[in-house]
């Protein structure tokens, strides 16, 4: 029941312009691509680089679905000594960008590093294994990534109901065929959309990947850029990045759907089956073993690297200033823009859905598509807008783009919390539709406009790609910072920054996995 | 006297269903209407459409005279009772009934949300959240939120289907005191026979989107439009009839028949409309005592109806129909 035929209400109206914010970056991506050919670009570069990203997406999507899968099957369905920490443990490597995790490995495994040192002196040869190679950054991406998979399926299998697995049980089904015939396909779409997301932050990443020489479209673009200054080719490398994200989009989204549908019956606690002995002890070893190479060794490694480098204290309290202030303008930001569309488009699906592709889109992207809009701005008023507030309000409007979405989920579950009735109550009342979202829907839904703030938050503290090509000329944030000394090889410089960003987002991360999961039934941990 | 609410030829359409199909209804101010109908006949949204709260298709509705079919829902003065009471979860139960008294000073309203509560004995509460309370508390304070700005006409969804049935009596009656003092036009929608029966001053019935009947409860019950009309309102089993001289012949007896056509016919029968006595012969089945009275199905030349008894009948058994308790339809 609509509330009445689509009018052009205030909320509607906010709503309109606030997705007009979020698309115009996609709009402007496609018809930049289609500006002047320059002559860098060749096919069989770009088909190199598309290669390379279709070989890191499918080895990262595998890996994050097995290590994840495994990962979220051990916690949720069985007991074993430490379970309740590594449950909430294993999300831990969501704080650290990948790049972190790339310095960390790179440096650990480089000729001179601690690992092939070690190895050398007790076998005599050198390990095979290199980590500036396509097999390196997808093992550093896996690790960084595995823990999307992970929570997607961890929560399809808490909130499972466990009277499923139990009718299979009195069905005549042994507890591993009750698992492979009727928990793990109701839990196939939550590892599906997991993957998705994994693959997402995948293709969007820049970080790790230029810093283990390992070229993707992602990095093609940057480079197209900030070497041969042709939004035009940068363009024509996104655009398949773009369709990529599209159908990573739309996986996500179906399966999502299907994840939400197995939860319609009524749930009890799952029942956990207690592991004993050498089995109890080897899951604990697996949790322990993906934290330490998802977190604690590559992180341990930066600290000790950085202890011993000299510090540019100065230059790492700007960069920590400036991303704290850029990160909380941008939240704040953003979060209204959401809260916009989230009022306005109520019962439409097609905005959001709209938005989504934003999110799904690599942030490089985004600050391609704002590039011609800005010249164009630029050119109309040259004299009235500093550069410096210009280049800032680019790069918010590419957070905003990009990461509206991802602010719009929580606040339309909180949203959702507002019976229909008791809105409509509202406006018996005498509130006008404005008022009663002032009223009734923000106050009932505070707590997700804050994590709504705090997703975004969090995601502009880990950025790097957007924010290089669009920032003012000398503004550092910490992710630049880390991206600029490391590229120089002064990893013990880069680790400072690279640790602090790790500090500020792991009592984020945890505070917003717990709110999260608190949200679903059946979990207790 | 302008009524209170006039709607004329209402309809509202989902997709290719009809929900409100030519709707006509009058509420006026001091009476208590209730709309009774089974699930889905498209009642609630009447109601929806009366307050605001849909946007109808055809027709229009008035309020005192001026016509309030496009006016949004703020502006129509008309106090809605939810079914789920849709109070407010993160305001105290004084701002919850404060919350339409905008125009008031902060005293004023705080004075009028005390005499509020008061009058409904929950002066205690007005600190509690909405959570805090039982559902019988809840409901009062839904009723007060929604006369808090004295509309001119107040509509109540399924007020009470929310209560315990022990409960019902008793808050049915507080219910009805608090509305009769108030002096607005009421409507009350119900798929409850027995509730709507004691509550309206005026019944309607309402099937598939359309009104059948309008009248006081008593005359509703006693002369149905249509056997769906009669079906609303209290169980009733149909037996064909033969009409023949303003008498219809059923397989138990003889049930007046005036100015009906001659010819094949039918008969509504309540439930205790058989009642033993000199009469037709029929047999006895399925006797299940089902408290203070039995029940048991009655055959007689191959027509059977389920019928309520006083005492335990035998194997068979004479009846005849109570006129008052039957009625023919051509």
């Amino acid at each position: 029941m609509r509330l009445s035929v689509p009018r052009l209400t205030p909320l509607r109206l906010g709503a309109i312009f606030a997705a007009l914010i979020a698309l115009a970056p996609l709009a402007a991506v496609l018809a930049t691509a289609a500006g002047p050919m320059a002559d860098s670009l060749t096919g069989e570069t770009f088909w190199r680089y598309a290669r390379t990203s279709a070989a890191l997406v499918v080895l990262v999507g595998l890996g994050t679905g097995l290590l994840g899968g495994v990962a979220a099957w051990l916690v949720a369905m069985h007991d074993f000594p430490g379970r309740r920490l590594f449950s909430w443990a294993l999300v831990l490597p969501l704080a650290a960008p990948a790049f972190v995790l790339a310095y960390g490995y790179a440096s650990l495994f480089d000729v001179a590093g601690p690992i092939r040192t070690a190895w050398r002196s007790a076998f005599g040869w050198d390990p095979p294994f290199e980590m500036r190679t396509l097999w390196g950054a997808a093992l550093v991406m896996t690790l960084a990534f595995y823990p999307y998979v992970y929570l997607t399926l961890r929560a399809a299998l808490i909130s499972q109901s466990s009277s499923l697995a139990e009718a299979a049980r009195t069905l005549g089904r042994t507890r591993r065929q009750a698992f492979l015939k009727v928990t793990l396909p109701l839990a196939r779409p939550a590892i599906a959309a997991g993957m998705a997301l994994a693959v997402m932050e995948t293709i969007a990443d820049y970080g790790a990947t230029s810093y283990l020489t390992v070229q993707t479209l992602t990095t093609g673009v940057v480079r197209a850029w900030s070497i041969f200054y042709s939004a035009a080719e940068a363009a024509r490398l996104a655009l398949p990045l773009l369709a990529v994200a599209a159908v990573l989009l739309w996986i996500e989204r179906a399966n999502r759907k299907a994840v939400a549908e197995t939860g319609q019956a009524r749930w009890r606690d799952v029942e956990r089956y207690r592991l004993r002995g050498p089995a109890a002890w080897g899951a604990s070893a697996f949790c322990l073993t993906l934290i330490g190479l998802g977190l604690l060794l590559p992180l341990g490694w930066l600290i000790h690297l950085g202890w011993h480098a000299e510090q540019d204290l100065a230059r790492l309290i700007a960069s920590g200033r400036n991303v704290l202030i850029l990160g909380g303008v941008a939240a704040l930001f953003t979060t209204v823009l959401a809260t916009m569309v989230a009022l306005g488009a109520r019962e439409g699906r097609f905005l959001p859905r709209l938005l989504s592709l934003g999110y799904a889109t690599p942030g490089v992207v985004m600050a391609i598509g704002l590039l011609a809009p800005a010249s164009l701005i630029w050119r109309a008023f040259p004299s009235t807008v500093s550069s410096f507030l210009m280049a800032i309000i680019l790069l918010i409007l590419a957070y905003a783009a990009r990461l509206m979405a991802a602010a719009l989920e929580p606040i339309d579950a909180g949203l959702q919390r507002v019976g229909r009735s008791v809105r409509a109550a509202a406006r018996t009342l005498g509130e006008t539709e404005a008022g009663a979202a002032r009223r009734i829907d923000l106050p009932i839904a505070s707590g997700a406009l804050f994590t709504a703030a705090l997703l975004v938050f969090i995601d502009v503290l880990k950025e790097l790609p957007a924010t290089m090509i669009l920032r003012p000329f000398g503004f550092d944030t910490l992710a630049v910072m880390a991206d600029y000394y490391a590229k120089d090889e002064r990893l013990g410089e880069a680790a400072w920054p690279s640790v602090v960003i790790v500090l500020i987002a792991a009592p984020a991360v945890m505070w917003l996995t717990r709110r999260v999961s608190h949200s679903r039934p059946g979990d207790r941990t | 006297m302008t009524a209170a609410i006039d709607v004329q030829g209402v309809v509202k359409r989902y997709g290719d269903k009809v929900a409100v199909d030519g709707v006509n209804l009058t509420l006026e101010a001091g009476r208590i209407t209730c709309l009774l109908g089974p699930s889905g006949c498209g009642k609630s949204t009447l109601l929806r459409l009366i307050a605001g709260l849909e946007q109808l298709d055809a027709g229009r509705i008035l309020a005192m005279g001026q016509d309030i079919t496009h006016l949004p829902p703020e502006r129509r003065d008309i106090g809605l009772v939810f079914q789920d009471y849709a109070l407010f979860p993160h305001l105290r139960v004084e701002d919850n009934v404060g919350f339409g008294l905008k125009a008031l000073t902060a005293s004023e309203r705080k004075a009028r949300v005390a005499d509020l509560l008061e009058r409904v004995r929950l002066g205690e509460r007005g600190r509690s959240f909405p959570g805090e309370l039982s559902g019988g508390e809840q409901q009062r304070i839904a009723l007060v939120r929604a006369l808090a700005r004295s509309p001119h006409t107040v509509l109540l969804d399924e007020p009470f289907s929310g209560l315990d049935s022990h409960l019902k009596g008793e808050v049915r009656e507080a219910t009805l005191s608090f509305l009769r003092d108030s002096g607005a036009a009421v409507m009350i929608v119900t798929h409850d026979a027995e509730e709507a029966m004691q509550m309206a001053d005026d019944l309607a019935l309402m099937s598939e989107g359309r009104i059948l009947q309008r009248g006081v409860p008593e005359d509703c019950y006693l002369n149905p439009v249509s056997i769906e009309a009669a079906q609303l309102l209290g169980e009733a089993e149909v037996v064909p009839a033969q009409i023949a001289g303003g008498v219809a012949e059923t397989a138990f007896g003889p049930v007046p028949a005036a100015g009906l056509a001659d010819g094949e016919g039918q008969v509504m029968l309540r439930a205790d409309a058989l009642i033993p006595g000199d009469g037709t012969e029929v047999q006895v089945s399925d006797v299940r005592f089902v408290g203070q009275v039995w029940r048991a199905a009655l055959t007689a030349n191959r027509v059977t109806v389920r019928a309520r008894l006083a005492e335990r009948p035998g194997d068979r058994l004479r009846v005849r129909i109570a006129p008052q308790r039957a009625r023919a339809f051509g």
